[in-house]
């Protein structure tokens, strides 16, 4: 494997990991009731970046090595399910994560002021979050199981 | 501040509209390979294709909705809708893989 390949691994695990980061000090913040609207905002674009980016780098990654190198081995191997359950969903389930975090970083820059003073809201909004990153540490999870897969 | 709220509003829908749309290409694309097969010859690889897809149809829906006047729609609804589809299409695309693997092969 090249060194550029491995960059680009690397980055996207490192992307990804840190898009769901931001959207944990997203939901601390927002749990103590931080009346510093700015950083909500801030936290919620910095992660629609981050997993954007993760996903030009892991598309990189996918289409140009994956499918020829590293499928094929997991495919002969003991645990085969690895890719054909938890690859198959995890590159699909991960192109929802830059739709969520743009839904989220929408919602936080202009209704950001309501937070405070409307319930339902501020729990709908905490909700998307919960499940944006939820579905950011599914994804890692199972990248980890394949990434164990492949030495098997 | 209204056309900004109208669209959030839009947006909302686009995500729901554009994940949805990923589900539907993913296991459409498994049970009709000319349909993978095409996404594959259009753009490469078919995964790019779900994404290319996904991505216009996603901006072409923010377009469309914001003509509409959408106050009427409850900003919590439109969120718990993502959230639904959002954890609705995660299940159903492991449970379909899970199915796929060990119940049609």
């Amino acid at each position: 494997m090249s060194y550029l390949l491995i960059f680009v691994l690397v980055s996207h695990i490192i992307l990804g990991v840190l898009g769901a980061a931001f959207l944990v000090a997203y939901l601390l913040a927002f749990s103590k009731n931080r009346d510093d609207s700015g950083y909500l905002t801030r936290m919620s674009f910095f992660a629609f970046i981050a997993f954007t980016a993760s996903w030009i780098f892991s598309g990189y990654y996918y289409v140009t090595y994956y499918g020829k190198a590293v499928k094929p081995i997991i495919l002969k191997a003991e645990f085969s399910w690895a890719h054909t359950v938890l690859m198959e969903s995890k590159e699909h389930i991960f192109l929802f994560l830059p739709f969520l975090s743009l839904a989220l970083f929408a919602v936080t820059m202009v209704f950001r002021r309501e937070f405070s003073e409307n319930k339902k809201l501020s729990f709908s909004v905490v909700s998307l979050c919960f499940t944006t990153v939820s579905i950011a540490l599914l994804v890692t999870i199972f990248g980890m199981v394949v990434s164990g897969a492949v030495a098997k | 501040m209204g056309n900004k709220e109208n669209i959030v509003r839009s947006t909302l829908i686009s995500a729901g509209v554009a994940i949805a749309i990923i589900v539907v290409l993913t296991i459409g694309g498994e049970l009709n390979p000319p349909l993978k097969n095409w996404l594959a010859s259009t753009f490469i690889h078919n995964w790019i294709g779900k994404g290319v897809v996904s991505s216009a149809a996603f901006l072409l829906s923010i377009l469309v909705f914001s003509f509409f006047k959408l106050r009427f729609l409850s900003l919590t609804v439109l969120l718990w809708f993502l959230v639904l589809i959002a954890n609705a299409s995660a299940a159903v695309l492991v449970l379909f893989f899970l199915a796929e693997t060990f119940l049609l092969h």
